[in-house]
């Protein structure tokens, strides 16, 4: 057992500290006790403020392992400290355009270097950009324990805002999309009341396959920040399949395809809006799509 | 772009050597060497870090404050509340600086005691060894609160049954204009409309953070270095703490913006009473979300318009009512109020004219100066119903504002008689000319031209006898030195007495060593506020320059045997005019005039023309030194399926007097762009039963480098303003009618008008969606 650091600050104030260098190490930690896993730290410390450092917190950034990303025979890999910057600066296929788009979007530039894709999935808001483009690849995340490793749909990983299935003793450390799921072009769009630095009112990812006679062969369509968890719509996606790959098929887009959402009213728009916004993000992100099939 | 001048009281063009010139300004090297040293920056032996524990909720009693836990953590050295506090417990909050006077007292508890009135409210104030404990021990503080009933809507405020924020009632100030024959005018008018159009609060944004140090000195001297507009506040910590003014030694170093949020003090009066309790120095570093609720934001008001026009477009009358929302505390706000009312009209001449203008408390976020004052607010509810008035009657919107544009020697609002320029028609032309044609729409997008002209003023409320004072001195050696405590908020304010010294005295201004910001030091030269820093302190500065050069070429006339109005000085030397060969270098005329005895240094004072106050029943009477006019336009872009609102391109075109640095006037134009831009867009305190909820960058949206579209700053120099070599006030001027062009362009694209600001895409798309469903039963 890796020994861990008990930094005393003046007072009693009292927290932990550890920076395993080692998969095993860090697993073997998070047996031990809870801890608040540290990556990017992009939403950890502007919550935090001027606050004492109180709680455990294990910073996994020495876990060099975990950044980049690799395919194999089946799957695309992306470790669950890629960060954005290593994102949009990667040489994923078309498929993961969108989540190219997206990682240009999480924040300002400083915050794209330094958070990650793990971190974005487990602070598990509403609105984080990242969310939509992997569930358009069929994304899952690989969640590796002392007693083992499991694999769950991304889907089923955010069960609310700010909540996932992760275990305590868990860490999140791969994200992974079938290369079944990862054909087509894709398209990512966000709103918001400025062009940059900016929550998402709304937003959309799209991945459309073509086949050879021109017609929608598969589709992955989902809409961020508008459920309490991003989600795909089945529907929508349904009433595509076959339809003619032209400039037709975003006329085909309407409410109907977007009543299962449940959108909020709070500062940033109301529902209405919000679905209001979200369908014709959707339409043009298929209109992005269809142009570069 | 600078006009030929028209203007029947204009100074005669000046042969200028430095003045107006593109010079990059003294303070940008060590700013972009990162060498200066701001407030925040300033580190001292034994210093401790201060909290301040701001109230969570808007309206209640306190019950009790219990700091027995906090005070006895390890490392906690001063924990003070109201009951710590000299009896008076009050600050005051009214016009500081060099005012002589004619202001209103207003004051506020420093700290709250048995009552909280706003969120954000000061109670208790922590120094400890470290900000993490002094935050640990604010935590530790246990305030038992019982909430109340308050009000929070400027309107609800004035009814009858409203619960009282302080004071008899809640009516916090009130101004009426009565002029001509209200009736009459609306009888000659073929048409009136009336439209009423609504504001929201608007956040400063400055960089930099309230920051301060404060510390006793060996002579039992409390100093403090803060970010502040006004090193005047000595008097202010003096008075609250029961000190003599001389006992308090404020400083101001770079300030990181200030906008109106570092105009009424903010932090230093905590640490004044931290450190004086403490014996030790106090930083205080304010973290953004804490800034936003330690100065107050902009008012927002509630306009309407009745107005009658001709067919023709001439305005027959006006008949108008202002109502802003003062928050908790008065602050500026009856000041705000007058500069709204002022400018209610605009840059219009309305002969027949009605006004009423009530502030109201309320438990909101206290209210206070911000860039453009109440005049901001008034020019953007005026632009928009002039567009209005020019549809309703068919006239393209610019000949219709020709048509009732004031004019040199005509009376405003008040019936004061404007003596400088009034190129209004020439810098709403130009503006206008420079946004080209607009662009054809496509299938997502409409586009739209908006344009605004205002009449803003610079310098302070006249009957307060603002005045300001500067030293100018020529060293031996023949370098110059200005002394002149005027605090460089950003604009290159310091930068800009170097100019007009040297461009007097012949010293390139590189060369020139101007000592600032410092009160105890310097003369005191007042605030940098209501754009009358270079007004005043240039001023001055000017005066006491010249004074010198007439002392200098007294002497020097001896020397070439000629008469002192023969000689001029330029490049570092004094020469004959006419034989430029007979000259001597400054350094050598330093020199040889120490030699004589020559006083070589001059201190002088410059005073704004004053006068004794309104007619309290017709309004009537001189509010302020002068007026700047001007005008901005800009195109938008609007995407008709988000309501998503893209500013292409924006262009201010204003008669600024005579530029002193012209990089300078362009950064005034070109940030008044952006923050007019996110005041239309985007920036919106968000209030529920006073309680803040979008108090952070994130959810508080000014524009980013992406938002920044093409601007373009066109300067017209009149040369017949008040200050130096006839230059007017720009700082505010510029700003003002920058939204208004916007909401004017938004109306343009999509054919409709929104009456509440900001234009977020959801109000924008919900009026184009109104305007469809409308033409569609049409």
């Amino acid at each position: 057992m890796l020994a861990y650091e008990q930094l005393d600050f003046a007072g009693d104030c009292v927290m932990n500290y550890a920076r395993p260098d080692g998969m095993e190490d860090a697993l073997n930690l998070l047996a031990d006790r809870s801890w608040v896993v540290l990556a990017g730290g992009t939403d950890f410390y502007p919550a935090q403020g001027d606050r004492p450092l109180t709680q455990p917190i294990m910073d996994i950034s020495a876990l060099e392992q975990l950044r980049g990303i690799r395919e194999d025979d089946e799957y695309w890999h992306i470790g669950g400290l890629t960060t954005w910057a290593d994102i949009a600066a990667s040489a994923l296929p078309p498929a993961f355009d969108a989540l190219k788009l997206a990682a240009r979007e999480v924040g300002s530039v400083q915050i794209q270097n330094a958070g990650t894709v793990a971190g974005n999935l487990c602070n598990a808001s509403p609105a984080a950009d990242g969310v939509p483009p992997l569930l358009v690849v069929d994304a899952e995340v690989e969640l590796r324990s002392a007693s083992g490793v499991r694999t769950l749909p991304l889907s089923e990983f955010i069960t609310g805002n700010r909540k996932t299935a992760r275990r305590r003793d868990e860490l999140l450390v791969s994200v992974r999309a079938p290369k079944a799921s990862c054909a087509g072009q894709s398209h990512f769009l966000k709103l918001g009341s400025r062009r940059y630095l900016v929550i998402s009112i709304a937003m959309a990812a799209v991945r459309l396959q073509a086949t050879d006679a021109a017609t929608v062969a598969s589709s992955g369509i989902a809409a961020g920040a508008c459920s309490e968890v991003a989600t795909r719509l089945p529907a929508l996606e349904a009433d595509i399949a076959g339809a003619a790959l032209d400039a037709s098929l975003p006329g085909r887009i309407g409410p109907v395809h977007f009543k299962d959402l449940s959108p909020i009213n709070d500062i940033r728009g109301t529902a209405d809006y919000r679905l209001e916004a979200v369908e014709e993000l959707v339409r043009r992100a298929i209109g992005c799509c269809v142009e570069k099939l | 772009m600078n006009q030929v001048d028209t203007s029947p009281n204009a100074i005669p063009n000046v042969n200028l050597r430095q003045v107006g010139k593109n010079k990059p300004r003294n303070d940008s090297p060590t700013k972009v060497y990162g060498k200066a040293i701001y407030a925040g920056d300033l580190i001292m032996d034994d210093m401790l870090f201060a909290k301040v524990l701001h109230s969570d909720r808007a309206c209640a009693d306190i019950k009790s404050i219990d700091v027995s836990v906090a005070k006895t953590l390890p490392g906690v050295h001063s924990v003070l509340t109201a009951d710590d506090l000299p009896a008076t417990n009050a600050v005051m909050t009214d016009m500081p600086g060099q005012v002589g006077g004619g202001t209103k007292n207003t004051k506020q508890p420093i700290l709250a005691k048995e009552r909280v009135r706003f969120y954000g409210e000061p109670i208790a104030l922590v120094a400890a060894e470290s900000y993490e404990l002094a935050q640990r021990a604010l935590d530790l503080i246990v305030v038992d609160y019982e909430d109340t009933e308050g009000v929070y809507d400027a309107f609800d405020a004035q009814k009858p049954d409203a619960p009282i924020v302080y004071g008899n009632d809640n009516i916090v100030a009130a101004y009426k204009v009565r002029k001509g024959d209200i009736e009459k005018g609306f009888q000659e008018a073929d048409f009136v409309l009336e439209n009423t159009y609504s504001s929201q609060y608007q956040e400063q944004a400055f960089l930099e953070p309230e920051a301060a140090v404060a510390w006793v000195d060996e002579h039992d001297i409390l100093n403090i270095r803060s970010s502040t507009q006004v090193v005047e506040h000595f008097r202010a910590v003096a008075d609250a703490l029961g000190m003599p003014h001389n006992k308090v030694h404020l400083q101001a170093p770079y300030v990181g913006g200030g906008f109106g949020g570092k105009e009424v003090m903010t932090i230093e009066v905590w640490l004044a009473l931290l450190a004086m309790d403490a014996q030790r120095p106090v930083k205080l570093k304010q973290t953004r979300e804490n800034s936003f609720i330690s100065h107050g934001p902009r008012h927002p008001f509630t306009i309407t318009h009745k107005t009658g026009v001709t067919k023709d477009g001439k305005i027959t009358a006006a008949k108008i009512t202002l109502t802003s929302d003062a928050g908790a505390y008065a602050k500026l706000s009856p000041y705000i109020l007058l500069y709204a009312t002022v400018g209610a009209t605009g840059p219009y001449r309305v002969d027949n004219l009605w006004i009423d203008s009530t502030s109201a408390a309320t438990n909101n976020l206290p209210t206070c100066a911000y860039r453009g004052f109440g005049t901001m607010q008034a020019t953007t509810a005026c632009e928009a119903q002039m567009e209005e008035l020019s549809k309703l009657i068919g006239l393209d919107s610019l000949e219709f504002r020709r048509k009732n544009f004031i004019q040199t020697g005509d009376p405003n609002a008040t019936g004061q008689i404007i003596r400088s320029a009034v190129w209004s028609d020439q810098c709403a032309t130009k503006a206008r000319e420079a946004l080209g044609d607009k662009p054809k729409s496509t299938e997502h997008t409409v586009y739209g031209h908006g344009l605004a002209c205002y009449q803003q003023s610079y310098g302070r409320i006249r009957w307060m006898k603002d005045t300001s004072e500067s030293w100018v001195g020529l060293e031996m050696d023949g370098t110059l030195i200005v002394r002149c405590a005027v605090t460089d908020i950003g604009a290159g304010q310091m930068s800009a007495l170097a100019q007009i010294a040297g461009e007097v005295l012949g010293v390139p201004m590189e060369e020139i060593t101007v000592y600032f910001g410092d009160g105890h030091v310097n003369p005191l030269a007042g605030t940098s506020t209501a754009s009358r820093a270079l007004y005043m302190t240039g001023k001055a500065t000017e005066l006491a320059a010249k004074n010198v050069r007439n002392n200098l070429f007294e002497c020097m006339a001896e020397y070439f045997d000629v008469r002192p109005e023969e000689l001029d000085l330029g490049d570092s030397k004094v020469f004959v005019q006419d034989n430029p060969e007979r000259c001597m270098s400054v350094k050598d005329m330093a020199k040889h005039c120490a030699a004589q005895g020559v006083h070589r240094h001059s201190l002088e004072i410059y005073r704004a023309p004053p006068s004794e106050g309104l007619d309290p029943e017709t309004g009537q009477g001189e509010v302020f030194p002068d007026f700047t006019y001007g005008a901005h336009a800009a195109t938008v872009a609007v995407d008709t399926d988000t309501g998503e609102v893209t500013v292409i391109k924006s262009v201010g075109a204003h008669d600024v007097g005579q530029s002193i640095n012209r990089q300078a006037v362009e950064g005034q134009i070109e940030g008044s762009a952006l923050m007019g831009q996110g005041f239309a867009l985007s920036e919106e305190l968000i209030l529920e039963k006073g309680v803040l909820k979008n108090g952070s960058f994130s959810e508080y949206l000014i524009p980013t480098s992406e938002d920044v579209p093409e601007i373009e700053s066109i300067i017209l120099e009149s040369r017949s303003g008040l200050g130096p070599f006839g230059s007017k006030g720009i700082g505010e001027p510029v700003f003002s009618p920058v939204a208004a062009s916007i909401v004017n362009a938004v109306a343009d694209a999509i054919g409709t008008r929104i009456h509440h600001l900001p234009l977020t895409p959801e109000k924008v798309l919900t009026a184009i969606n109104e305007e469809k469903t409308k033409e569609a039963a049409e």
